[in-house]
């Protein structure tokens, strides 16, 4: 130690109050004086009980020094005395403080890492000297600077205290980073410090960094995570999904548990799991519903931290196609498209002028001149229409090739077999041909339309053996199928910290495109496709359904990084008369052009809460002295029971 | 403000008349002496003596038994009332509150006193007699009484009872009823100037006054006393404890004050200045105090 130096030398000034204090002490001498009737009384009451302590004859003598002291200690203070081994000049600091999801783990005494992590931070700024300046930066899934640098303690004690939890992941190096970008080449060299629970995996390259402080701020704790959670319709039932769940042990003992499973609240399935320290099990779970929802799992553990306990997905919803089956009878047909899943099958004699929306126009043996808008299945064409020409029966129709790649025959096996009543086709444009003749004479083709594809089967059911071969049902269902698309079977859920890329279909689009078949004008489609590319204002509404505008360019939108586990959901932005606040503008998450992801922690990484490796406690940590305070705090603290001794003196001396 | 208004002596008239309707026979001047003399009414007799006078010889008796005895009679006489009225400097302190109330109680007094054609005399004292209204008598003299008891001032520099005592025993031509109206902060002790006035025969009721500063003050904290006669200063730090201990002192004092009056069948009356000075008089009245 080499004695003290003195932050602001300016304050001894205050040490001229001393002399008004001597003053005051000189007039009290001169003692107020009480006129008595007598003193016979007040003789006999003091002649009696004289003072027998000799300091209670020098008691104003040790009041005056008392308070001299106490103005010396306040003084003292006032100057902000530091150490000979501090720096007295003005510092910077940059408070770099780990808000991820491993610091909502909760710690003994039922406070989380990150209220620990914050008081800490708090006591940091508090201990900061007049001209120092610091900035605050969290590190929890990006890198977000709460405060620039300023010497303003409130502000900085505001943003720690604002400061959210995340369920994002861990991003230590890029905000310290972020942090050395902070501070710059300015001289004096600042210092960061990072208040963390060290569950990150590159946490020795920030220790070894120059510059860098790392403090902790929790020990090791078991933890049972969700590592992994996806769910998707399976590919070869319609009403059929599959899950898929890893579940992780990151505790050095063995757990038990059981992972529940509820599809829009109801209970799905309840798989038990033993887990070995450090095990990671892996389920892929068969189920069925034709509903769709929310797909929540929750693991029925008890640790630190509850986010990783509980994933949620989004499975699609199947809803009905409907069907008109146009016919003079034909059970065969009758009966495929009724055992298909999900067809909302009607039976009409002659065909309907339009195709109901989202479904599928199926023509027995009966063309229309004009083929209608829109999904249709024709079987065996007896007539021409604006699509194609009817042409002469085909002599050999057998079947001579099968596309495997083709959607519509995929899983089927028709080798060898007669079409019989086949007969050419001429297509106005270039159909596909997924089944072929010797001589290349389409038995199948697709014809793409801008109205909806048309798909044409030349075959007389009732002449041949077709509807007898397990093929046909399965060309039918193959058929349906690829009109149905591949949209809704996977709705990926996506971890915390990423970004992710949405298609935001118009509800307004939808709409276009079925009134411009109805009308037959094909120009409105296009107006409409063209309207897909402008901007749209949108709505993306939190976990905790905080609504926050955003813009659609392109009929897409960017999102992220999502920093809540739980549904995420893109929207058009309600009515301003049916919803003039923010907490309505969350409400209306369901209605055409929804978009909704899902996000969970999934993070093994972030849900072991052993810290990578051993870091001093911030605990009591502070930028000052000893005992975590300024001089000038025990020189005021002193100060405090200096005057609280002299106020003890004086009631004892008067109230006695 | 006049210290006696007119709406003090209807007071004082009120008073008087209260005393003669409430305290009939009692009152001062139907007081009988035990001095025998050339009263009208008959006491008792005694034998005759060479020298006697004829005329109270009970012929009566000497016709029917042959002795001479002479008739004695009771001499009716009036009663001498001597006020002692502490004048000092602690009676105006702190404001001349208590010396005024002093001063009304003298004059009610005064004023019964000479409405029953008694004599009353007036001393005002500190250290010394300062000032003497002469034995006066006569309800007509009242102006006089209050006169002199309005152009009194406060002086002195202590109070001494026992001097003003032996004024009075020298001084006065015969014994009589003394009312001692004084706050008795004598240094000396009050005891020796009553105790004077009881060996000489006088009848003495103390009226001690006080207020309630002096009964119960409330400064507090480091002060320096000075007594207000002697001008003796004494620094002290006042605490509440001191300040419990001075009260009891203090209803000690008045304790005493009662017992010594107990002890020697002594009128006595204690009362602050908050009390109205007629109340204070018919108290007295009632308890037969003065009047007996």
């Amino acid at each position: 130690m080499n004695g003290f130096e003195f932050a602001n030398p300016i304050g001894w000034w205050w040490a001229a109050l001393a002399i008004p204090v001597l003053l005051l002490y000189v007039l009290k001498i001169r003692l107020r004086r009480q006129p008595v009737s007598t003193l016979l009384f007040w003789d006999k009451l003091f002649d009696e009980k004289k003072p027998r302590a000799w300091w209670q004859r020098l008691r104003h003598l040790v009041s005056l020094l008392l308070q001299l002291a106490f103005l010396l200690l306040v003084v003292s203070a006032l100057t902000d005395p530091l150490w000979g081994w501090q720096e007295n000049r003005q510092r910077r600091v940059v408070l770099v403080v780990d808000n991820s999801a491993s610091m909502r783990a909760m710690e003994e005494g039922g406070r989380s890492r990150l209220d620990k992590a914050k008081d800490s931070a708090a006591a940091l700024v508090r201990s900061l000297r007049s001209g120092d300046r610091m900035a605050l930066l969290s590190a929890g899934g990006r890198t977000q600077v709460a405060v620039g640098m300023t010497d303003h303690q409130r502000s900085l004690l505001k943003a720690i205290e604002t400061l959210p939890a995340t369920d994002g992941p861990t991003d230590v190096a890029a905000a310290v980073v972020a942090a050395e970008r902070l501070l710059g080449d300015e001289e004096p060299r600042g210092v960061i410090q990072v208040i963390t629970d060290g569950c990150f995996d590159d946490l020795a390259d920030v220790q070894s960094r120059e510059h860098v402080k790392v403090y902790g701020v929790a020990a090791a704790q078991d933890n049972v995570a969700i590592t992994r959670y996806q769910v998707r319709r399976s590919l070869v039932d319609a009403v059929g999904y599959q899950i898929l769940i890893d579940v992780t042990n990151l505790s050095r003992e063995r757990r038990s548990c059981r992972v529940e499973l509820t599809l829009a609240g109801d209970l799905v399935d309840v798989v038990p799991l033993d887990l070995e320290p450090g095990a990671t099990v892996t389920r892929v779970l068969d189920h069925t519903s034709a509903g769709g929802g929310e797909l929540v799992a929750k693991l029925d553990v008890t640790d630190a931290l509850g986010t990783d306990n509980v994933a949620v997905a989004l499975l699609p919803k199947r809803t009905p196609i409907p069907v008109i089956l146009a016919t003079r009878g034909n059970l065969f047909l009758q009966g495929v498209l009724e055992a298909i899943p999900l067809v909302d099958l009607r039976v009409v004699a002659e065909p309907p002028a339009s195709v109901p929306p989202n479904g599928i126009l199926v023509l027995d043996r009966i063309v229309p001149p004009r083929l209608p808008a829109g999904r249709v299945i024709v079987v065996d064409p007896q007539d021409s229409c604006d699509a194609w020409t009817v042409g002469d029966a085909i002599t050999q129709p057998l079947v001579a090739e099968v596309e495997a790649d083709s959607p519509l025959t995929r899983h089927v096996r028709l080798d060898n077999v007669l079409f019989p009543g086949a007969r050419v086709l001429r297509f106005v444009g270039q159909p596909e041909t997924p089944i072929r003749d010797p001589l290349d004479q389409p038995l199948l083709a697709r014809l793409r339309r801008p109205t909806g594809d048309a798909v044409v089967l030349t075959c007389s059911l009732e002449s041949g053996d077709l509807p007898l071969r397990i093929a046909f049902p399965v060309l039918m269902k193959n058929t349906i199928d690829s009109f149905q698309g591949n949209a809704g079977e996977l709705r990926q859920a996506v971890a915390t910290g990423q970004m992710v890329s949405l298609d935001v279909p118009g509800a307004e689009t939808g709409s276009s495109v079925t009134t411009a078949e109805d009308a037959g004008d094909i120009a409105v489609v296009a107006a409409a496709t063209a309207d897909a590319s402008a901007t749209r204002e949108l709505v993306l509404v939190s976990p905790d359904r905080r609504a926050v505008p955003l813009t659609a360019t392109e009929g897409r939108v960017m999102i992220g990084p999502l920093l809540d586990t739980g549904l995420w959901t893109v929207r058009p932005p309600a009515p301003a008369a049916a919803a003039p606040s923010a907490s309505a503008e969350a409400d209306a998450v369901d209605g055409p052009g929804v978009v909704q992801v899902a996000c969970n922690l999934v993070d093994a990484a972030e849900s072991d809460l052993r810290p990578r490796a051993d870091l001093t406690d911030i605990q009591g940590r502070t930028l000052a002295s000893w005992g975590g305070q300024p001089l000038w705090f025990y020189l005021t603290l002193v100060a405090a029971g200096l005057i609280t001794a002299e106020w003890w003196l004086y009631q004892r001396r008067i109230v006695g | 403000m006049p210290l006696f208004d007119s709406d003090f002596i209807k007071r004082l008239e009120y008073l008087s008349l209260v005393s003669r309707r409430v305290f009939r026979g009692r009152l001062m001047a139907q007081r009988r002496t035990k001095q025998l003399g050339g009263g009208i009414e008959f006491a008792d007799h005694r034998e005759y003596s060479p020298g006697d006078d004829f005329r109270y010889l009970d012929w009566n008796i000497f016709a029917r038994h042959g002795d001479l005895l002479l008739k004695r009679f009771q001499e009716e006489e009036d009663l001498h009332v001597y006020i002692l009225l502490d004048a000092s400097r602690s009676m105006c302190h702190p404001s001349s509150e208590k010396f005024d109330y002093a001063r009304r109680v003298a004059a009610a007094l005064a004023y019964i006193a000479l409405a029953d054609l008694d004599r009353v005399s007036i001393l005002a004292f500190a250290d010394g007699v300062k000032d003497v209204l002469p034995l006066t008598r006569g309800k007509d003299r009242i102006l006089s009484v209050l006169r002199f008891l309005e152009n009194l001032e406060p002086s002195g520099s202590g109070t001494r009872l026992a001097s003003v005592a032996t004024s009075l025993v020298h001084r006065a031509q015969r014994a009589g009823l003394v009312i001692v109206i004084s706050d008795l902060y004598d240094q000396q002790g009050f005891r020796q100037g009553i105790d004077l006035l009881r060996h000489r025969r006088f009848e003495p009721h103390v009226i001690q006054l006080h207020t309630a500063e002096e009964a119960n003050p409330t400064w507090l904290g480091d002060v320096e006393l000075e007594d207000i006669e002697t001008g003796a200063r004494r620094k002290v730090t006042v605490t509440e404890r001191k300040l419990r201990e001075y009260r009891k002192l203090f209803a000690e004092f008045l304790g005493s004050l009662d017992d010594y009056c107990r002890m020697y069948s002594l009128s006595c009356t204690r009362t602050t200045t908050e009390v109205p000075f007629d109340e204070l008089i018919l108290r007295m009245m009632r308890t037969a105090g003065v009047t007996t």
